[in-house]
């Protein structure tokens, strides 16, 4: 039986978490959710995964950058050097419009980014964007490891 | 500005580098000379140098020979790169000091040696100076011949420039003759030792006198077990600091750590002891400045083979390497000392004859009378002596004396009662008394049977006795060993010194067998020549060397009558090993000869070679085997070895040394000129046998010599060019007096000038001279026939000389043909580019084929380049004199009036140029009628000045306004002066009036335009400086000097660097290289005041025609201040907008899609108040964040690069358009423009401000008509003038200013909705270009807003 996708989301804000939530629900895309609310417990999460092959290795990492304790560039940092999750696909969530944002988050290679929006008919592409990151995943990951 | 700026203007460095050509090639010296400011030394700059100091300094230069110049009466130093390392530490001070700045500790032995030549003596010399040289691995010890030569100058007072000092290395010749001197003094002192220790002793005091050769001694000696070697004497260090071991132990198990013994005991090789410091506490200072820094360790042998008597611990000098010479002399001196030992307590008659022979002097022995016939069967004495012999009962005398005068006048004297027998030397001497003593044994018994008288008979006995014991005092008395053998080979007697010799004492030989007491002699030759004496009767005398004892014997055996032998023995080995000594002296001397560079030949008296040296026969370069025998006359030319051959007779028969310069040539050929030394060859008698020649190869010297005799020749003659050529103003005479100079100097064919025509096709002779034989040159020819190589060499300006046109490979087929057309067969073509074209063409021609010499070619350049000035100079002159008296004649017509006055000062008859000048008519002028002609301003100063003049009788000088017949006032000058008869009095005056006008006004527009300047320069308040590069300010203003808080006098003895931060100067040779390049810099300086404070200037540099640098600097220290503030306001501003994006928005997006959420899914349960209440939340909620989002945008204008922007503006409305589409389509809005241009603005500034102006039309549209909207931009100067036109509901004057303020509405978000910002956005953009933003409108008929932005900058 294949197994269903894992998703970590990593945001600290529950407003924005419910709609991410509803959003996700919505689109039909059946995942495991996974939700860590800043910074640190993401990074503990992705050590757990490399630590323990029984702990969930997520396939999607919905990340906001602006965290508490760690940031999300040191969460992503993170992530890539990671043995089980570097080849994670990544989608930036965040209310940042910042130029610099954009350009240290592709360096290290993302799958998406999306900016939040003030309504919630704009907020709920986010389900769709997640659905079709899920089943036509990128040929290459972002940051050209093999697959 | 001042006059002392054009002073001190053009760069000096250029002057300079074309007059130190002759320091060029110079090494390292040639670079300094140069480089050296000897402005400040009494010799002055370089250009002032004499003729005679650059040709010496240039000679000194290039040569290879250690050579030092000093000129002038200070004695001022110059020397070349090989004497460098001869001045050690005080180079490079040492150039250009003074020779008592320099070497003030030997000032008092150089100043005769250098005052004799330089005051019109003699050369002088230094033997040998000693000078430490590094020039390989090791500082060397080295030893020069100095000499110190006057030099000629003209230019000095007495003749006399300076004095020069060469040097010739004698290091191996001093060295050597001190090697053989320590041996010679180790071999006399040492030796006269009694005991082994005095030996040591003596020789290291002997040793502690060549710290040079050995600068610190150890002699040990072993004990008799050989086990143990003691400290028997030493020198050279400071006892007692770990050097100098009492006792050294010598098996190899106890080997010492200091010096090893052991080792050399047991290989019997010398032993190098290296690093010292490492080995000793305290290493022996030694005679130099470092110490010593290793040693060596030899054996110094005994008697006995095999064995050491003691060891020579010697130091070695650290200035010498440790080469075969060093070693054989280390050798030599260790075998010294090991005879000194050997020998030490053989009593010193053994050691010789001489003094042996001095022990016999005037010893007379007396003896009893004889039977007659013995005596006269054995004698072959003379007549007298047989006389004597008559006469019966007389006594015998022998007479011992080496004086023949003292041997007569005994016998004359003794004669009448004795029978003297007389021996000249010490062995006659013994030979007559062995011969005597045969006699006693023998005729004393056959006396005993035949006395009658017992009395007689007993009284004889006695007597016998007596006799016998004074013979054998004497036989114990000499010096010599001796035995007394029977025909057994018994020993009968044997003296004390044979017991002595032997270490037998006399008693216990007495009854031995000789042979038994010495086995060791058995089978040798002394056996068999004492066999063959015993056997034969005859004397034998034998040197022998008794290998048993390792010495020598000088034996000598005379049979005696009992049929025994008498056997003498003197122990010779001191002079067999002298002997040995002496040989390999010789071998050292073989050595030096041969290794001398010099070559050395010895020639018997009929100038045969009889030896010759390594040097002599590698030079000659065939083998000594085959010259020997030979004469100079057999191997060499006869006008080459005749006058050799002749010094040589001339010093055999005045027995006297010569010295003489002789030429010979080498293996090649070349002639090589040598400083020849002849000495005659004496032998110890006194005669001469033959000469010994040294000979130094002075080529080089002599090369230099004529080099330096041609150069002044070359100068000689520049000199005479220059005379005959100074005073011809004709161009054509010049040439004619040149090309006739050169030609007769180089003796040539013919020379000619030539010039080409304007596309340099032609080339045409203008002038030659010829050699009168020789057909005129003068013709025009193609250029191109030359040939392409000569032409290509001609057009680089480079001389081309042929020596031969026949096999020269440069000549082409059409320079060969006008060669034979004018019969010539070398030549010299030198090219003169001048601007890019040939300026003129000077050839040497010669019939025959010629060598050209490099001193003729740069002879003959030097001549075309002066020629050529010479012609230019007499044509321009030629055209300045045509023009001058073009100016004069122009002058007379125009401007200079010549006028006649009588003596009382009126003006009387007719003065034409007067009245041509002014106009006036003859009557206008007469008396003081001229004054009208004077401006009325003037008119009375000048007639009160000119009375004055005239009761004076002095000259009048004056200027004034005078009206030219045109009616135009001209300022003139006049001059009048008065004309005086016998007595003085003045018949008229001469008077000139000058119309100076012209110059007057220039005069004072160029004093208005500088006072301008110096006022506008004194009133600005930036600093002005000019200055030198790299050199002093030479200008500045008052804001100048006071920005840096100095006097305007200080800052003038300044340089730029001295008012800069530390640290800044280093940018100052880039900068200064743009400058030259003729940029403008500007850029922030950090400058530091008198006070040590500092500001930041902002300078503008650029170099000025003359070559000085100009800047202008403005202190901006404050600005850059607020700037650096603004940056981190700035900086603050941009981190504070950030956060304001996400850290305010995020809530607001919140509040909005929640209460969105509320209101849509909860809508059921609340009320149409509650509903109306989250609208209201959501609407201010977004109004927030379009707040956010426009105050975020108005923080940003000010980030961001604005260099090399550049943006369409037609692409940044199109993208602004692009977004209020939406606004656009539901307005039904028409938006068009004009084509817009492309300009200096960021893309993003320009799409926001069309975006907010577009946007704001159509947001303010009338309600009656869809909103139009058009766009246009018109070139203003620099700018572009946008505008932005509507149709809008327009703004009323009133509040047209207040729209652009931030926050500022005109209406109410119901009626229209929007932040406030747009506007404000759109200024603040704009100002950031420094443009303007203004709106033009009516209320209720459009609004139009423009702006101005910067046009792109033209390329």
């Amino acid at each position: 039986m294949k197994q269903r996708p894992q998703i970590l989301v990593v945001e600290d804000n529950k407003a924005d978490l419910f709609l991410m939530r509803e959003a996700i629900t919505c689109a039909d895309v059946e995942a495991d959710l996974h939700v860590v609310s800043d910074g640190e417990s993401a990074v503990r999460f992705i050590d757990k995964a490399d630590t323990d092959n029984a702990a969930p290795c997520p396939r999607l990492i919905l990340l906001d950058l602006n965290l508490p304790r760690k940031t999300g560039i040191e969460v992503l940092e993170h992530i890539r050097r990671s043995h089980r999750c570097s080849e994670a696909l990544i989608l930036i969530v965040t209310s940042s419009d910042s130029q610099n944002d954009r350009r240290a988050t592709s360096q290290l290679g993302v799958n998406g980014y999306f900016r939040k929006p003030s309504s919630y008919e704009a907020y709920c592409k986010i389900g769709e964007i997640v659905k079709d990151l899920l089943t036509t995943p990128p040929e290459k990951p972002p940051n050209g490891l093999p697959e | 500005m001042p006059s002392n700026a054009a002073k001190l203007s053009g760069g000096d460095n250029e002057s300079r580098g074309h007059e130190a050509d002759f320091l060029s090639g110079g090494g390292e010296m040639g670079g300094l000379t140069r480089a050296f400011d000897w402005s400040q030394t009494a010799l002055g700059e370089l250009e002032t140098w004499s003729l005679a100091l650059r040709t010496m300094v240039r000679v000194l230069l290039v040569n290879r020979f250690p050579m030092l110049l000093w000129w002038g009466p200070h004695y001022i130093q110059i020397y070349n790169d090989f004497y460098r390392p001869l001045v050690g530490a005080k180079h490079p001070r040492s150039l250009g000091q003074t020779v008592s700045e320099c070497w003030p500790e030997i000032w008092s032995i150089l100043q005769p040696l250098i005052d004799t030549p330089f005051k019109g003596g003699s050369a002088t010399w230094i033997e040998d100076f000693e000078v430490e040289i590094h020039r390989s691995a090791i500082t060397e010890e080295t030893h020069f011949t100095v000499a110190f030569s006057p030099v000629p100058d003209d230019a000095a007072p007495n003749g006399i420039g300076g004095v020069l000092a060469t040097m010739h290395e004698i290091t191996e010749k001093v060295i050597g003759e001190r090697r053989v001197r320590v041996l010679r003094d180790l071999g006399t002192r040492a030796a006269e030792a009694n005991t082994a220790e005095e030996a040591c002793s003596r020789a290291a005091t002997t040793l502690a006198q060549f710290p040079k050769d050995i600068p610190f001694v150890l002699l040990y000696l072993t004990d008799a077990e050989g086990e143990r070697a003691h400290l028997a004497a030493s020198s050279g260090f400071e006892q007692g600091t770990g050097i100098d071991p009492a006792v050294i132990e010598l098996s190899e198990e106890h080997s010492d750590k200091t010096w090893p013994l052991a080792i050399v005991k047991h290989t019997g090789e010398m032993q190098v002891v290296e690093n010292l410091s490492d080995r000793l506490p305290k290493v022996p200072p030694g005679p130099w400045t470092d110490p010593t820094h290793s040693a060596v360790v030899l054996p110094i042998r005994s008697n006995i083979s095999n064995q050491f008597s003691g060891f020579l611990v010697a130091g070695l000098s650290s200035r010498l390497k440790l080469d075969e010479g060093y070693k054989n002399f280390l050798e030599l001196a260790t075998a010294q000392i090991a005879t000194a030992i050997s020998n030490a307590g053989v009593p010193s008659q053994s050691r010789s004859t001489a003094i042996r022979a001095e022990a016999f002097t005037s010893e007379a022995l007396t003896w009893l009378p004889d039977n007659r016939d013995v005596t006269s069967s054995e004698n072959d004495a003379s007549g007298a002596e047989r006389r004597s012999h008559a006469g019966v009962g007389q006594p015998r005398i022998l007479l011992a004396d080496d004086n023949a005068d003292m041997r007569e006048y005994i016998r004359r004297s003794l004669g009448n009662d004795y029978e003297v027998v007389t021996a000249s030397d010490g062995e006659e001497a013994l030979r007559k008394i062995k011969e005597l003593q045969a006699r006693v044994s023998t005729h004393l018994q056959i006396e005993y049977s035949r006395r009658e008288s017992v009395k007689r008979e007993a009284a004889l006995r006695a007597e016998a006795e007596a006799s016998r014991d004074k013979v054998l005092t004497v036989l114990e008395s000499i010096t010599d060993g001796f035995e007394a053998l029977d025909k057994n080979w018994n020993v009968t007697y044997a003296n004390a010194e044979a017991g002595r010799l032997t270490g037998i004492r006399p008693e216990d030989m007495l009854g031995k067998n000789h042979w038994d007491l010495f086995p060791g002699a058995v089978g040798t030759m002394v056996h068999s020549e004492l066999l063959r004496a015993a056997d034969e009767r005859v004397p034998v005398d034998f040197h022998n060397y008794y290998a048993a004892w390792d010495r020598w014997f000088h034996l000598k055996a005379y049979p005696a009558a009992d049929g025994g032998l008498s056997v003498f023995y003197e122990d010779v080995t001191s002079h067999h090993r002298a002997e040995e000594e002496r040989v390999k002296a010789n071998q050292l001397l073989t050595a030096m000869f041969d290794s001398s560079i010099d070559p050395i030949a010895a020639k018997d008296l009929d100038g045969r070679y009889i030896a010759m040296n390594e040097a002599c026969v590698r030079f000659i370069g065939r083998p000594a085997a085959e010259l020997i025998g030979l004469t100079d006359r057999e191997f060499a030319d006869p006008q080459i070895a005749d006058p050799i051959m002749a010094v040589d007779v001339e010093a055999l028969r005045t027995h006297e040394v010569k010295h003489a310069e002789e030429q010979y040539p080498d293996l090649s050929g070349k002639m090589h000129w040598f400083q020849s030394i002849k000495a005659p060859l004496r032998e110890i008698d006194g005669t001469v046998t033959g000469l010994v020649i040294v000979a130094r190869d002075i080529t080089e010297q002599k090369e230099v010599e004529k080099a330096l005799k041609q150069r002044e020749t070359n100068q000689a003659f520049l000199l005479q060019l220059t005379d005959a050529l100074r005073n011809l103003p004709d161009p054509e005479d010049v040439v004619t007096a040149a090309t006739a100079l050169l030609g007769g100097h180089l003796a040539a064919g013919s020379v000619g000038y030539s010039e080409t025509d304007p596309t340099d096709s032609y080339v045409t002779i203008i002038r030659d001279w010829t050699a009168a034989p020789f057909p005129t040159v003068v013709r025009t020819h193609l250029l191109d026939d030359y040939g392409p190589q000569i032409l290509a060499e001609l057009r680089a300006g480079r001389t081309v000389r042929v020596n031969d046109v026949k096999v020269d490979p440069q000549t082409g087929a059409p320079l060969q043909q006008i060669a034979d057309a004018i019969d010539i067969q070398a030549f010299v073509i030198v090219p003169l580019i001048r601007n890019g074209r040939f300026a003129s063409l000077l050839f040497v021609l010669n019939k025959t084929p010629r060598v050209w010499t490099k001193i003729e070619v740069s002879l003959i350049e030097e001549v075309a380049a002066r020629v050529w000035a010479s012609v230019e100079k007499a044509r321009s002159e030629t055209a300045l004199r045509e023009s001058e008296a073009r100016y004069r004649a122009a002058i007379q017509a125009n401007s200079s009036v010549l006028w006649t006055n009588n003596a009382r000062g009126e003006m009387v008859g007719e003065q034409p140029a007067w009245g041509a000048f002014t106009g006036q008519q003859i009557e206008e002028y007469q008396g003081f009628g001229w004054s009208k002609a004077i401006h009325p301003e003037d008119a009375q100063p000048s007639i009160n000045a000119w009375k004055e003049a005239v009761a004076a009788k002095r000259t009048f000088v004056f200027e004034h306004r005078v009206r030219r017949h045109d009616g135009t006032w001209r300022v003139c000058s006049v001059r009048a002066v008065p004309v005086f008869d016998k007595n003085e009095n003045i018949i008229e005056w001469v008077g000139v009036t000058n119309d100076i006008n012209e110059e007057r006004i220039l005069l004072t527009a160029l004093q208005e335009s500088e006072a301008r300047y110096r006022i506008l320069a004194e009133q600005i308040t930036d600093g002005i400086f000019i200055a030198h590069r790299h050199g002093r300010y030479v200008d500045a203003n008052a804001a100048a000097a006071a920005m840096l808080g100095y006097s305007l006098d200080e800052l003038l003895t300044l340089t730029i660097p001295e008012v800069l931060v530390r640290g800044e100067s280093e940018k100052l040779p880039q900068e200064f290289e743009r400058l030259a390049n003729g940029q403008t810099i500007q850029s922030d300086w950090r400058f530091r005041r008198k006070d040590g404070s500092q500001f930041i200037g902002d300078l503008i540099g650029r170099q000025l025609a003359d070559g000085r640098i100009q800047a202008v600097v403005r202190d901006v220290t404050e600005r850059r201040q607020i700037e650096d503030e603004l940056r981190r306001v700035n900086s603050d501003l941009e981190q504070f907008a950030y956060s304001a994006s996400h850290d305010l928005q995020e809530p607001l997006r919140s509040v909005s899609i929640y209460s969105e959420l509320l209101a849509t899914r909860h809508a059921t349960g609340l009320d149409d108040e509650a509903l109306e209440f989250l609208g209201y939340l959501r609407t201010g909620a977004l109004r927030m964040e379009s707040l956010i989002h426009d105050l975020l945008a108005y923080t940003q204008v000010t980030v961001g690069d604005l260099a090399n922007a550049e943006a369409d503006a037609q692409e940044a409305l199109n993208a602004a358009l692009s977004n209020l589409s939406g606004a656009t389509a539901a307005s039904q809005a028409r938006v068009t423009c004009d084509p817009l241009p492309r300009l200096a603005v960021q893309s993003l500034h320009l799409h926001q401000l069309f975006q907010n102006l577009v946007g704001n039309a159509i947001k303010y549209r009338s309600p009656n008509a869809p909103p139009q909207v058009h766009i246009k931009a018109e070139r203003q100067n620099v700018n572009w003038l946008f505008s932005v036109r509507d149709n809008g509901i327009g703004i009323d004057p009133e509040y047209q200013d207040r729209v652009f303020g931030l926050f500022k509405r005109l209406h109410t978000g119901d009626e229209y909705s929007g932040t406030g910002l747009g506007l404000a956005i759109c200024q603040k953009i704009v100002e950031r270009y420094h443009g303007r933003i203004w709106v033009e409108s009516e209320l209720g008929s459009g609004s139009t807003f423009y702006f101005l932005l910067p046009a792109m900058v033209q390329v």
